[in-house]
């Protein structure tokens, strides 16, 4: 009789338990892996990001320095004269001056009262 | 046969796996115990820098006066340029790049017996970092970052602000003595690095943030301390005068509004000017007061009910005898007490002043804050000279001159503090120009309120004293240039002679100073206003000197607080003109 070589012999060489233990093993030596690369991948992003915050903070800092050095006094007075313009404080009788309740403060001037005086009507309240 | 070969296949992978495993376990134990030094290589540290608290001032966040940036200070390490690179091309790259002299960079480069040589001062140029720090062909340039202090103001309020030094401690003013609020705590971060010196994000074993300092917020506004500062120069300046001093306080509160001496000097680079410039004359020099003294003679011999206003003084003709030396006056006749204090006379006062007596003089003198510290929040301060006790009777005289202001010495926040208590119903109040202090959580760390410090006088007394030194101001007065339109001024000229050491009294140099309140009615804030040594060959009275500058502080002060106006006549005549509406 002549002999079958498709046959397959049926070997017990390792055990299957011990396989499926491999197999477990491996996925998750795979899985932690995986998780572990995923991980550093994602904190050289919060790095990345950590340092654009710091870059982008020192950038914010520096733009608002330049922002308060235009808007010192001198400046401002500078940049009036430059274009023909001057400020003054607002002379007494600009100034309107209410009580809590919205009426006139008893002995002072306003521009109410001037304006009513030469019967034009209230435009302007400039106050501080 | 067959299973045989199989058997021997597996036998011979596992083989080659546990001698794998072998070179691994290998060469993990050549790295930990053989090699170990170039593993610790690859730790990494890093301290991150704490910021330096803000200084604002009275209006809040808006107007910052100090703040701390990070900025790279670049330096060369003239060993470690690549033999491969070009010297020439790295030297004019990183003068370009810093704008600096081309001399200067090659100088640092040819300094090769040190490792770190400074490249000019911190900068906080985005374009230097990133042309010199992607350069390929550059070496032996580095960088470390630093904090840097600004000053986004420049010269405004330098006395009070100070500065930090080149390590960053604050080493004068506001900067020095609040130094342990405005701080910050540096933080820390330890890890691992990768090949590329790189951080290991997942490796940090440390991580501390770094904690900023505190805010500090001022009671000065930058508004009014700029039109003194204008102002302070050019009453220096038209004097001719060596320098000058101005401090504006809050009436009831005690606060100060600005705060400012000349000459100044700018912050960020405290080096150009010399140490004299950096000191805060208003609170740091003492002075010999002169006449402005007399308003505290004066009230308290109407405290004491030993004059009135209508009690006559006979100064004869203008010079009186005490303890075999001649006191000079201008003055001449008979006048009441009111009379004395307008026109300034020296011996009626002088003679207030004896009859007071040394005891109660000096108790008068040091209630109103004369003769010791106030404890203002600035480094520095001095106390004054005031004689006490004993000194009394050695020196007889002194009962005749420290009446009228002389030889005695005081700070100019101590007598615009005492002027301010003669406006606040004779109320001594702590001056102070700090107003809170907050951490960067915002927790209130700091907050100063009003407090009085004396009573030397009683409200009646102190209204009187007022009431006279309207008539400094008015016509006849010695006062006449601080007037302001639209508001009524009380206040005083004084103009004393410095005293030059080993000699006595200077015939050329003098202190002239005008102090007062606005309005009069109901003051609201008081202004001193001192000139140090004005030209001798010009008019260099208080009331020639520093009154007009007083008056044009006044002025803007009254206007900027919104302050009405007291004085109707003006204000009718003010209505009168046609009102433009901007």
């Amino acid at each position: 009789m002549k002999r079958n070589r498709k046959r397959q012999v049926k070997m017990e060489f390792i055990p299957k338990v011990f396989v499926a233990w491999i197999v477990i093993v491996v996925s998750v030596a795979i899985g932690y892996w995986f998780m572990d690369s995923k991980g550093k991948q994602l904190n050289q992003e919060i790095r990345k990001y950590e340092l654009k915050y710091t870059a982008l903070e020192n950038s914010r800092a520096r733009e608002a320095l330049r922002w308060d050095e235009k808007k010192t006094p001198e400046k401002l007075e500078g940049a009036l004269l430059r274009n023909g313009l001057a400020m003054d404080y607002p002379k007494a009788t600009q100034v309107v001056r209410l009580d809590s309740r919205g009426r006139l403060v008893p002995g002072q001037v306003s521009l109410a009262r001037i304006n009513k005086v030469k019967g034009t009507v209230s435009t302007v309240a400039n106050t501080h | 046969m067959q299973k045989r070969e199989e058997h021997n296949r597996v036998w011979f992978v596992a083989a080659l796996l546990f001698i794998a495993l072998c070179c691994l376990g290998g060469r993990l134990a050549f790295l930990h115990l053989a090699n170990h030094s170039k593993l610790n290589n690859f730790e990494y540290s890093r301290h991150l820098l704490g910021m330096r608290g803000r200084i604002f001032d009275s209006n809040g966040t808006q107007f910052p006066m100090a703040i701390s940036l990070t900025a790279r200070q670049y330096f060369v390490d003239p060993r470690s340029i690549n033999q491969k690179h070009d010297p020439q091309y790295i030297m004019q790259t990183v003068a370009t790049a810093l704008k600096l002299p081309l001399e200067e960079v090659k100088d640092a480069f040819c300094r090769t017996n040190s490792r770190y040589v400074k490249l000019g001062i911190p900068t906080c140029d985005d374009v230097a970092f990133a042309m010199l720090s992607t350069n390929k062909l550059l070496s032996g340039v580095n960088s470390t970052e630093t904090i840097v202090r600004s000053y986004p103001q420049g010269r405004r309020m330098s006395h009070v602000l100070g500065f930090v030094n080149k390590e960053g401690v604050g080493s004068a003013g506001v900067e020095l003595k609040h130094n342990m609020y405005l701080k910050g705590i540096e933080g820390l971060i330890e890890g691992e690095k990768d090949a590329n010196q790189a951080e290991l994000r997942d490796r940090r074993k440390i991580d501390v943030q770094p904690i900023a300092g505190s805010d500090v917020h001022l009671t000065l506004d930058h508004n009014i301390q700029y039109e003194v500062e204008q102002a302070l120069k050019e009453g220096v300046e038209k004097a001719q005068a060596n320098g000058g001093w101005v401090v504006v306080q809050q009436i009831k509160t005690g606060a100060i509004l600005a705060l400012a001496s000349y000459p100044d000097f700018e912050p960020a680079n405290y080096n150009d000017e010399t140490k004299d410039v950096w000191r805060n004359k208003a609170f740091s020099e003492i002075f010999e007061p002169g006449s402005v003294m007399k308003s505290f003679t004066v009230g308290a011999a109407l405290n004491e009910g030993l004059v009135t206003p209508n009690t006559m003084f006979d100064v004869g003709e203008g010079i009186f005898f005490y303890a075999g030396k001649p006191l000079r006056d201008h003055v001449t006749g008979r006048l009441n007490v009111s009379t004395a204090l307008k026109k300034s006379s020296n011996i009626a006062c002088a003679k207030m002043g004896i009859m007071l007596g040394p005891k109660r003089l000096e108790t008068y003198f040091r209630s109103f804050g004369f003769g010791s510290p106030l404890g203002l929040d600035l480094p520095g301060e001095e106390g004054g000279l005031l004689v006490r006790g004993k000194d009394w009777d050695r020196d007889k005289l002194k009962i005749a001159r420290v009446p009228i202001g002389q030889g005695v010495c005081v700070t100019a926040v101590q007598m615009v503090n005492a002027y301010s208590a003669l406006a606040n119903g004779g109320k001594v109040m702590k001056p102070y120009l700090i107003d809170r202090i907050v951490s960067p959580n915002g927790q209130v760390v700091l907050q100063n309120r009003p407090s009085v410090l004396a009573r030397p006088i009683r409200p009646e007394v102190a209204k009187t004293v007022c009431e006279m030194l309207i008539g400094v101001t008015e016509e006849g007065g010695t006062g006449k240039k601080a007037g302001v339109k639209g508001y009524s001024v009380a206040g005083k000229t004084g103009t004393a002679q410095q005293v030059v050491p080993g000699v006595g009294y200077s015939g050329t140099d003098y202190w002239a100073s005008f102090v007062g309140f606005v309005p009069a009615s109901n003051p609201v804030f008081c202004v001193l206003v001192t000139i140090d040594r004005p030209d001798p060959k010009k008019p260099r009275t208080g009331g020639a000197v520093a009154a007009p500058v007083f008056s044009k502080i006044a002025t803007t002060t009254a206007r900027y607080l919104g302050i009405p106006p007291d004085l109707p006549d003006d204000v009718e005549k003010e209505e009168q003109q046609p009102l433009r509406i901007p």
